[in-house]
């Protein structure tokens, strides 16, 4: 593997005693699509503008291809920002906004304007420099500013919850056409959101932020399939979790006891007897059937009684009381002939062991 | 038969009306007066005036004392706008985009002239100037109507910032523009109408003054407002309301300016987006 591009080492930042960023250390591997996610304040955009340079950290380093980047000011550090709400300058036109970068390189005219016309060809606003910016549409404004932020050709580009303002639909075209780009242009990308669908869509690797950490960071599969803890189990999907404590370790398989039931769970680290310990089980993993059914071997059972019927279109969505919890049960609509439970029916709630997994935190 | 509220609502807004416009006429009388008079052919000051005649203007444009005291007040004005101007944006720009303790402090000095007494801060000026040999000069006037006018440069370039946006000036750091850079292309365009509405008021302020510039001023460093004050004080003829009329005019040409300006910005993308 390649020097990485980006490499945060233990960043902190800190506002007398309110602590926002709590020592993040990540690297990026050059031509990565990155993002960071987590909720409002979990100090995923402060991280951000430390790497743009437009806040200095409290403690810790930043190394751009190698070399600390800390004492630099962000117009000596060549980094491409895409803010939040575009930030283009609005008595510029389109075009003098993305020839912006370049003419404060000194590029001489006649290359500025050839690569301002290359850039916005790629964005598809081909015909719109001489727009001003308040003419255009969000979506429109949102490819500016991405023209702008990486005419230069920055080495790392990063990006604010770019597509925030933009409506579902826009959104998601948007986030297809990014990730297009990315793969096209081979360009690093940190890109902020706390839109777990548009960073699971987006990204090559996802770091959850939670309380200014990373509480895992990983492929979208990783965090989706295997999460570590509570808060990513919860921030990431729907997921239903049962607590107990570990009674029994066997290689990458453990038990966990509460609520009067065992469970058996793929774990991912050093477990201890008696140690507290939940159980996560993706909603689609989880099956149902009808008590008379024998349980399968290997999976877990547990039974239950249906509460609520929640028809969803293509599935049905299933609340079943069962271990003292409320459980959901995602149900994908076959055909004609699916079983289908009613409220106060008596059923058997089964996954199978390797799709549940054991994680650390407290109830 | 009239219905009772429309009748209420006749009255009402009858009356409105009617105070509206005695509020006109006391507020506006008085310089149609002034206007009219100055046109007068009559050798005093009497109203309606007997006929029409120039003498007054002719007098004004050919006494000496006069066409002194509007060079004087051309040589005060233009200078002090522009330094006024230059501080005032100065010191908006500073307070806008820091925090620092003492900031408030900071803005109170700056904008005393407006609410400590014309009187006290023109006899400090006098004391302080007479130690320092500036009563009388053209250096004094200037750096005296400075002071006084840089809250109103600071008031509107401060709202001008209000309305800018942070993040225009964070892209262009990120983009590569030094601060010196960010401030030439981005800031200092989209305060202009602020700057500019504010250098107008500076110089309006400026040729207006009287209190200060009677402290300050000496028999032969006079501007306009202070002839026009010894002018009344001694033999009076219609030759004050010609002057008058003109800083009349003045006034309006510079409040149309201004209002121009505003349109101007409300116009641009600066206010046209959101």
């Amino acid at each position: 593997m390649s020097d990485p591009i980006l490499e945060l080492r233990g960043i902190k930042k800190s506002y007398g005693s309110v602590v926002a960023v709590d020592g993040v250390s990540v690297s990026l591997a050059a031509g990565e699509f990155l993002s960071f996610l987590g909720p409002s304040g979990s100090g995923k955009t402060t991280t951000l503008a430390m790497i743009a340079g437009l806040t200095q950290p409290s403690d810790g380093q930043i190394l751009l291809a190698g070399k600390p980047i800390n004492p630099l000011p962000p117009y000596r550090r060549n980094i491409g920002v895409v803010f939040q709400n575009y930030a283009l300058f609005p008595h510029m036109t389109v075009a003098k906004n993305v020839a912006f970068p370049l003419e404060m390189r000194r590029l001489p005219a006649t290359d500025i304007a050839a690569q301002v016309e290359r850039v916005l060809s790629l964005v598809g606003l081909s015909n719109y420099g001489p727009r001003l910016p308040h003419q255009l549409s969000g979506g429109q404004q949102q490819r500016v500013a991405l023209a702008r932020a990486m005419v230069f050709e920055p080495p790392l580009l990063l990006m604010d919850e770019p597509l925030g303002a933009l409506d579902k639909k826009l959104r998601e075209q948007m986030q297809l056409e990014i990730k297009h780009l990315h793969q096209r242009l081979g360009m690093s990308i940190i890109y902020v959101t706390h839109d777990q669908e548009e960073a699971l869509t987006m990204s090559d690797r996802i770091a959850v932020f939670n309380n200014g950490q990373i509480e895992q960071i990983g492929t979208p599969t990783d965090l989706y399939d295997r999460p570590t803890t509570r808060f990513v189990a919860s921030f990431i999907g729907e997921t239903n979790l049962f607590h107990g404590v570990v009674v029994e370790v066997d290689g990458s398989y453990c038990r966990i006891e509460g609520n009067g039931v065992q469970l058996r769970a793929r774990h991912g680290g050093q477990l201890t007897l008696r140690q507290s310990m939940s159980v996560a089980v993706r909603p689609e993993r989880t099956r149902l059937s009808s008590m008379e059914h024998s349980r399968a071997d290997g999976a877990n059972w547990l039974a239950g009684e249906v509460v609520e019927l929640i028809y969803l279109g293509r599935f049905r969505k299933y609340v079943v009381r069962a271990a003292g919890s409320d459980v959901y049960v995602i149900q994908q609509i076959v055909g004609g002939d699916d079983p289908v439970f009613q409220p106060g029916q008596a059923v058997c709630l089964s996954w199978q062991a390797e799709d549940a997994v054991a994680i650390s935190g407290l109830p | 038969m009239m219905a009772r509220g429309f009748g209420t609502e006749t009255l009402w807004s009858s009356l409105r009306i009617a105070i509206t416009a005695l509020i006109v006429v006391f507020l506006v009388a008085p310089m149609l007066i002034v206007l009219i008079i100055s046109f007068s052919s009559a050798p005093f000051l009497m109203f309606p005036p007997p006929g029409f005649s120039l003498q007054w203007y002719r007098k004004l444009f050919s006494d000496p004392a006069w066409i002194d005291s509007l060079v004087t007040s051309i040589e005060i004005v233009v200078p002090t706008g522009l330094l006024a101007m230059t501080v005032g944006t100065a010191a908006a720009l500073g307070l806008a985009r820091s925090d620092f303790p003492a900031k408030r402090l900071v803005v109170g000095f700056l904008m005393a002239p407006l609410v400590v007494p014309v009187i006290i801060i023109a006899a400090a000026i006098f004391g302080v100037f007479r130690v320092w040999n500036l009563n009388g000069t053209l250096p004094g006037f200037i750096l005296a109507h400075t002071v006084l006018t840089v809250p109103y440069v600071l008031s509107t370039v401060l709202t001008s910032l209000q309305m800018v946006d942070e993040q225009y000036e964070k892209a262009a750091l990120t983009l590569g523009a030094s601060p010196w850079l960010v401030f030439c292309r981005i800031v200092f365009p989209l305060i202009l109408p602020g700057v500019l509405s504010g250098l107008l008021f500076a110089m309006v302020i400026s040729f207006d003054e009287l209190v200060v510039s009677l402290f300050i001023g000496s028999p032969t460093f006079r501007p306009v407002a202070v002839q026009m004050w010894s002018d009344v004080l001694g033999d009076i003829d219609p030759t004050i309301a010609a002057i008058g009329t003109l800083l009349f005019l003045f006034s309006l040409l510079v409040l149309l300016l201004e209002a121009l300006m505003r349109r101007v910005g409300i116009e641009s993308p600066l206010l046209g987006q959101s």
